[in-house]
């Protein structure tokens, strides 16, 4: 049986193909279109999915949708009615495409694709869980979704069992710990829906303590968290139900002034409110959490929604809850729900059981991306003229690759198939050493083009992770999705300048040999020679643009930053042995 | 194109012709839309929103005392496979 997830019309479109229960192919649109966040109808990533699975669309016996449009949009219809006149032009500009797309979904499937099947919904937070449990490798799992919002959930609680799952509990539009991160986001000049991993990233700056940090009593006061983790916003502090801005003045005026412009310096203000809506979210998840320990006695928890993705929060879930296991979908906001939403269709909807011990059913690894032969990326340097040179064995290619990062060369690195979800997990990364001093700012400056105070991520062998951070023992499997921080060992903190926070700690990616071999034998070569196996991990793009895809963005990548080679597939290029490309990476930095 | 995954679009020449044209319309009708669209949506903003707000805020003058959860129950998903294939 074929389904094919989609989820689009919000952020990060994106699509699935499930066979027989087992994950076919799943990728983003933003991806293809080269759009960061792409919202459009993913027919690109549909066209990618159906490709590698040997299909078209009339071999798919069934479509699933992320979400239900209807009831979404009489939520939407109630905030114009409930704050009338003061959402007219919210109104104005959200009906044409409501009216022209979104209500017609299924439509649109018939238009795009000539898909003339069953078109299942599920509602937003289902697809959330839905995407957080069946990849899982749990029998039996508690469920937390925490995001934005979908149609009118903002959280939800819930149980999964076999093939069955449902939610029990749930918070509603307005109330919302995601919209709050995403209105101190806005309110710090950061772009919303997108850069909510900056403040994540700044927090570590600002005073942790919510005694000594002012801003932390401040934001206390726009929320009423109860002790079983449920809460309401006072929602005089927001705008966001009526307007396209989303604190308020009065929030505002409560945290000291005007929203910061994006040009504008980061401050130790800035850096405090960072740290208090990052600590009140960790209080507000981990206050769940225990809620849903208490209620279902589950030692397994399994999470997905966009605040999921929060992964200095995610590192203290096991050391802060009875929960005993935990497993996050890798690509824990939207898009993830287009493989949420199919696995809930064949699993809870069609009754066919799970088989959690099947390598494709269970998502031990990120790999779901289009892929590119050695021949195909020859062909590509071939017809490019690009100067290049080929391996001639699987050891030279790790000998001289760990070479050139250990002299300090900053390397881009493109194999197999590309990652599914936001981060970079050694199929489409730029390597670095974590022991150079100097690294941090070579990759923020030249690189990356993006804010000094962003810190970078490690990739350890899983095996030796224990000796470099604090991390929980067994290593949860989140960690090879880059999915949670721990603090890396104060021993080490000096030894590894570019990967260690200002708070010391660490956003470490565990590689297993069984889910992506060559990089973890690149780890395993380099350690070999500076005596740390471990890499700096950062994803292959530059500030503002979606992760390449194709061997021709990453040349493309290299060529307008300061990498200084590209390993792909069997093959070297060197940015020194070629034309320098006209294309000024720094000037499409933005986000 | 050298992706080997990622079909290219379809071209031909006639659709080629027809998606220009549609183009071309699509510039110049969309002033005359936009403006017709801001009308209609401004008249249904008006009438449609504007009376229900009136309903509503009639309907909603009681304060509630804040409760010791804000956990809602979700109603149990429906069992049978037909009512997954509606919207809402
Ligand atoms: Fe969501």
């Amino acid at each position: 049986m074929n389904i094919l997830g989609i989820s689009c019309h919000y952020h990060d479109a994106a699509a699935t193909l499930i066979r027989d229960g087992g994950i076919v192919a799943a990728a983003e649109e933003e991806r293809f279109t080269r759009r960061k966040h792409d919202p459009a109808f993913p027919e690109n990533a549909v066209a990618f999915c159906l490709k590698q699975g040997g299909l078209d669309i009339g071999e798919v016996d069934a479509l699933a949708f992320y979400e239900k449009p209807l009831i979404k949009f009489e939520r939407l219809l109630t905030q114009h009615v409930q704050h009338f006149p003061r959402s007219f032009m919210v109104f104005q500009r959200a009906m044409p495409s409501w009216l022209t797309e979104k209500l017609r979904v299924r439509k649109l499937f018939k238009k795009k694709l000539g898909y003339r099947g069953d078109v299942f919904f599920l509602e937003h937070h289902l697809s959330h869980a839905a995407g957080a449990f069946y990849p899982s490798p749990f029998d039996e799992a508690a469920v937390l979704t925490v995001d934005g919002v979908g149609e009118w959930t903002t959280a939800a609680m819930g149980m999964g069992r076999g093939t069955q799952l449902e939610l029990h509990k749930e918070i509603r539009f307005p109330h919302s710990i995601g919209l709050l991160y995403s209105t101190v986001t806005a309110y710090l000049g950061f772009s919303v829906n997108n850069s909510e991993y900056k403040v994540m990233g700044l927090s570590a700056y600002g005073d942790k303590n919510p005694v000594s940090n002012p801003y932390y009593t401040k934001l206390k006061q726009v929320i009423d968290l109860k002790p079983d983790g449920s809460f309401q916003l006072d929602m005089s502090y927001f705008d966001y139900e009526f307007a396209e801005r989303m604190p308020s003045k009065k929030l505002c005026d409560h945290l000291g002034g005007s929203p910061r412009k994006p040009e504008d310096p980061v401050t130790s203000r800035h850096e405090n409110i960072a740290a208090a809506v990052q600590i009140i979210t960790e209080e507000a998840v981990i206050a769940m959490l225990r809620q849903l320990h208490r209620t279902t006695q589950c030692p397994n928890v399994v999470l997905s929604g966009g605040v999921a993705l929060n992964s200095v929060g995610n590192g203290k879930i096991l050391s802060q809850t009875d929960f005993q296991n935990v497993w996050i979908q890798p690509n824990a906001g939207d898009g993830g729900s287009s493989m949420g939403t199919a696995l809930y269709v064949h699993h809870a909807l069609f009754n066919n059981p799970r088989q959690i011990a099947s390598p494709n059913h269970t998502l031990h690894h990120p790999y779901l991306g289009p892929s590119f032969s050695s021949d195909e990326v020859e062909s590509f340097l071939r017809g490019q003229n690009i100067v290049h040179h080929r391996f001639p064995s699987r050891e030279k290619l790790l000998d001289e690759t760990a070479n050139l990062i250990q002299s300090g060369k900053v390397v881009g690195w493109f194999q197999g198939r590309m990652e599914w979800g936001p981060r970079s997990l050694g199929a489409r990364s730029i390597l670095a050493n974590p022991c150079d001093p100097n690294m941090r700012d070579i990759l923020n400056l030249k690189v990356k083009h993006r804010e000094i105070f962003r810190p970078f991520a490690p990739s350890v062998c899983v095996e030796d992770a224990p000796k470099y951070f604090e991390c929980d023992d067994p290593v949860p499997l989140p960690t090879d999705f880059m999915l949670m921080v721990y603090p890396v060992r104060p021993e080490w903190r000096e030894k590894l300048p570019a990967v260690t926070h200002v708070d010391g700690s660490g956003r470490l990616q565990t590689v297993r040999r069984e889910t992506n071999a060559l990089y973890y034998d690149l780890i395993k070569t380099f350690g070999g020679l500076s005596g740390v196996p471990m890499l700096v991990n950062t994803s292959f793009n530059i500030r503002g643009e979606p992760i390449v895809c194709t061997p021709e963005q990453a040349y493309r990548c290299m060529m307008g930053t300061g990498i200084d080679c590209l390993v792909m597939e069997d093959f070297i290029i060197h940015r020194g042995e070629n034309m320098k490309d006209t294309w000024d990476s720094e000037s499409v930095a933005k986000d | 194109m050298l992706n080997s995954v990622v079909p290219e679009p379809v071209e031909g020449p006639v659709r080629n012709i027809l998606h220009r044209i549609d183009k071309g319309l699509r510039i110049v009708l969309k002033p005359f839309q936009i403006v017709s669209n801001f009308i209609l949506f401004t008249v249904a903003y008006f009438l449609g929103v504007g009376l229900s707000s009136i309903f509503y805020r009639l309907g909603n003058k009681s304060k509630t005392i804040p409760p010791d959860s804000y956990w809602l129950d979700v109603p149990p998903a429906p069992k049978d496979r037909d009512s997954w294939l509606r919207p809402f």
